[in-house]
């Protein structure tokens, strides 16, 4: 990853003058040695008004490409209008000599303050560009700022591993893509490794079929958020075509949630989320931890384990099934922060079918009545 | 042949891969058979497996006055006789509404200026934003006056949203070929230009970046200490076909081995890049053939044969020769069949012989790379048939694609006698699916901004200027009974024999 300079320190101006101080930066500078780009404009919301957390944001992208940053960071307190920053930074490319830097404008106040100054807001934004909207909170209709941005973004970007209540989260995540708005979840992207081995596990083709034969699974993940280990029982169910049929909550050591599906050929599917306790769940809270895919058939090779290397295999193991399971290890991964699978979504656009897709099984799921509890 | 199976369901839509920006394609020579059989069954399979944005658009452009209605019919007409057909009639109906057709003439400034209005129209219609990429599937005598028009209208000035694609041959000889990199570098930026090489968008050639530099075993013996030589052949069945107006003019030489077996010796045998990116991979295939020379430039014989088929036995059936060809010189020097041998003048691979051939009317379609390895210092275990069986690393690029290694092992049995066997990867049995079509690849590369599969203008010329002794040699007025010949049916001529034999080797018999 190439690093980033900084052009102009952040600077504070009135509202207004944004436009005019971002002018006086390039002015400033000739373009010789410093290009103005942009080729998307971001949008943060950053609940927490966590400055050093938005810079952090700010130095991958800006790494990646030039684009213009407009930074939300609401504050609690009365509303006194919103104050503005204004910067700019560039990424130093290996190949090229010049520098080709992009604007950052960072906006303080309370969340009245931004309502009311939402039409200016909107001045701020390049026009022909497409418009990702990060929103580092849970999904809020009852914002009124929510839903404009909603609006105008291309792809609004949101991370499930940070909502607040899942189940209710995803549902309205699943009601926003019924509307048609292109959404992103990055902690879908965090499956990705888990789909990928587990794909492969049934790619050789004399395991092909035995796919069919997954009758029974168990998905192990870190205590905390469950979105992982219901995105990815959507993920799977949707592609092997089972309907939910039932739900119930178990509780206990692992608060154990069971949900049974009907399956191709109208077979019984049993799945078991188990919510792991781990001393340090690292930076993202319910990253999945082990995976079993089980059946009931004599002589299949659908019976396949994957668990974390970090975290160990026992649980998946145990009962014997180290003795009749292929076992998969998954190396821990490094670079699913937020920040890093944000700059992967910035070089996608429309909407993303598979996760569509997937999201309306996890609907299904939690919508199901809940016995058991 | 492979025998696909059911999809894997796991695996479907499982590519989370990047998808471009919205952006209008525009396809000059669209009334051509390129636009029917190649590039739209490639976009529309990608619009199949949602790699592209709902806005696409593509622009046809010719001479023919069609309508858009019957441009749609014709590529309707081109996905059910050349591609899978169009499956489900939504997606179909979908994909047709971005399909638009401009008549325009090549040298006519006003034909450009309807196009560009099209263009501008389209970017509101359909949110394109002004991004656009311009694929030239034109005879390459039009190159330069569609790029002059383009660059003269004001149609490709903003690198950042436009993009120009140009399909082989770039120029016909060394100077041809500067002469139309500079008429591409007065309108446009090197960064906007993509020169399709289809060879490049093939998955086993991609596999060999991947074999190379994704596995430690093999790079420690990838040179001079370990390998005794490398033998590249892409060898053709058919004969001229109904080309034969355009291979008068090109031949072998310029048809396959100055672009497709080139990219293989240089995907073989550059220095690993220091990154996946486009100028850093290109980088080292400049370097690599910058340090190339044919094995011996003062007799030129030691190092470059050409020949022509005569007529032979084809599966059973007997063909002409090509002299007998339709629309094809009856005193033709045209090579159909072209052997050559390099050296590469660096660390890494001085004295290793770098064999490559390509010819018409082979025995069999194939095409691959083979790295033969030394013999071992001192024979312990006695060959069951008294062979040598260096090892050989054979990379398939067709048919049966995927990479096989052969080495000795020991026979069953009280006596310990050796006998070569095969470790064999095959993609079809590994992923029991078949590889993505190479211009799915390079199109879609190509709307992404990833030039790391396109050729880059030095790299031609680099490549125009290594055979640039050959090409004089050969394009200079010959008696025609001095061009050698080779039946139909067989591995090439004697000379090709020879021009190995000589240094105590063999081509291989595949």
């Amino acid at each position: 990853m190439s690093s980033v300079i900084s052009l102009y320190s952040p600077k504070d101006v009135s509202f207004s003058q944004i436009d005019q101080e971002l002018s006086k930066i390039w002015q400033a500078y000739g373009e010789h040695a410093a290009a103005r780009a942009s080729t998307f404009n971001l949008i943060v919301y950053e609940p927490t008004a966590d400055l050093a957390a938005v810079q952090n944001t700010i130095d991958v992208i800006a790494s990646q490409s030039p684009c213009r940053v407009i930074c939300l960071l609401p504050q609690s307190g009365e509303d006194e209008g919103i104050t503005a920053q204004v910067a700019s930074y560039c990424p130093i490319q290996k190949s090229r000599s010049s520098l080709v830097c992009g604007e950052y404008i960072t906006l303080m106040g309370t969340k009245e303050a931004f309502d009311r100054v939402y039409p200016l807001l909107m001045e701020l934004i390049l026009q022909d560009l497409p418009v990702f909207v990060w929103w580092k909170d849970s999904p809020d209709l009852e914002s009124r700022l929510f839903e404009r941005l909603m609006t105008i973004a291309d792809r609004l970007i949101l991370d499930s591993s940070q909502f607040s209540n899942v189940s209710q989260d995803l549902i309205l995540v699943s009601n926003l893509l019924k509307a048609e708005i292109a959404v992103a979840d990055l902690n879908w992207r965090r499956l990705a490794p888990w789909q990928e081995l587990t794909a492969q596990a049934f790619d050789p083709p004399d395991r092909r079929s035995a796919v069919w034969d997954i009758d029974g699974i168990t998905i192990d993940y870190e205590r905390g958020n469950n979105s992982q280990a219901l995105m990815f029982l959507g993920w799977i169910a949707s592609r092997l075509q089972w309907q939910p049929v039932r739900q119930s909550l178990m509780g206990g050591d692992y608060n154990l949630h069971h949900i049974w599906f009907t399956g191709r050929e109208g077979i019984e599917v049993k799945a078991e989320l188990a919510a792991i306790p781990v001393g340090d769940p690292g930076t993202v809270l319910g990253d999945l931890i082990g995976l079993r895919l089980s059946s009931s058939r004599q002589n299949t090779n659908a019976c396949n384990i994957f668990c974390s290397e970090s975290t160990g295999c026992m649980r998946m193991e145990a009962a014997g099934s180290a003795q009749s399971y292929r076992t998969h290890l998954v190396t821990p991964l490094t670079d699913q922060s937020a920040d890093v699978l944000l700059v992967q979504q910035m070089q996608r656009s429309g909407r993303e079918m598979l996760y569509e897709e997937s999201i309306a099984v996890t609907t299904q799921i939690l919508e199901l009545p809940v016995t058991g509890t | 042949m492979v025998q696909l199976l059911e999809e894997n369901p796991l695996r479907v839509g499982l590519l989370q891969e990047r998808t471009p920006e919205p952006l209008i394609l525009v396809i000059f020579g669209a009334s051509g058979d390129l636009t029917a059989r190649k590039l739209v069954p490639a976009i529309y399979n990608l619009k199949q497996q949602r790699r592209l944005p709902p806005q696409l658009t593509i622009v046809g452009v010719a001479r023919r006055d069609w309508s858009h209605d019957y441009f749609r019919e014709q590529m309707r007409a081109g996905l059910e006789n050349y591609g899978q057909g169009v499956g489900a009639e939504e997606l179909w109906q979908d994909f047709a509404d971005g399909l638009y057709y401009c008549s325009a003439s090549m040298d006519d400034p006003k034909g450009y200026q309807k196009l560009n209005d099209l263009l501008s129209e389209l970017d509101q219609k359909r949110g394109t934003r002004g991004n656009r990429v311009f694929y030239l599937a034109v005879s390459p005598q039009f190159f330069p006056e569609a790029i002059m028009q383009l660059g003269q209208a004001g149609m490709i000035k903003d690198p950042s949203k436009t993009r120009l694609v140009i399909e082989k041959p770039f120029g016909r000889d060394l100077a041809s070929c500067q002469e139309l990199n500079k008429v591409v570098q007065k309108v446009c930026d090197e960064r906007q230009v993509y020169r399709i090489d289809h060879y490049l968008g093939k998955e086993t050639v991609q596999n060999l970046l991947v074999l190379r530099f994704a596995n430690a075993i093999f790079e420690p013996l990838w040179n001079r200490q370990y390998i005794d030589h490398i033998q590249i052949t892409v060898a053709e069945s058919v004969g001229v076909e109904d080309r034969a107006g355009y291979y008068e003019t090109a031949g072998a030489l310029r048809d396959m081995l100055q672009n497709h077996l080139m990219q293989l010796f240089c995907l073989t045998a550059m220095e690993p890049p220091s990154q996946m990116e486009a100028d850093a991979l290109r980088n080292e295939k400049v370097k690599v053939i910058q340090a190339t020379r044919l094995a011996d430039t003062k007799d030129l014989q030691n190092a470059a044969v050409r020949a022509q088929y005569a007529k032979g036995w084809m599966k059973g059936k007997e063909v002409v020769g090509y002299r007998q060809e339709p629309g094809v010189n009856p005193n033709s020097t045209t090579a159909t069949y072209v052997a050559m041998k390099f050296f590469i003048d660096n660390w890494r691979w001085q004295g290793v012989p770098f064999y490559l051939r390509t010819g018409k009317r082979m025995p069999k379609k194939v095409s691959e790379i083979a790295i033969q390895f030394r013999d071992v210092p001192y024979l312990l275990f006695q060959s069951a048939a008294s062979q040598v069986s260096p090892n050989i690393l054979t990379l398939r690029i067709q048919p049966n694609e995927g990479v096989a290694l052969r080495f000795e092992a020991k026979m069953p049995g009280t006596e310990l006698r050796s006998r070569s066997v095969e470790m064999d990867f095959a993609y079809g049995k590994t992923f029991g699916v078949g590889g993505s079509d190479a211009y799915d690849r390079l199109l879609i590369d190509c709307m992404l901004g990833d030039q790391t599969l396109f050729t880059r203008a030095d790299e031609v010329e680099a490549a125009w200027k290594l055979v640039t002794p050959a090409l004089t040699l050969w394009d200079a007025p010959t008696d025609p009974e001095l061009v050698p010949q080779y039946e139909a049916g067989t591995w090439g001529p004697q000379a090709a024999d020879q021009l190995i034999n000589r240094d105590g080797r063999q081509w291989r018999r595949l």
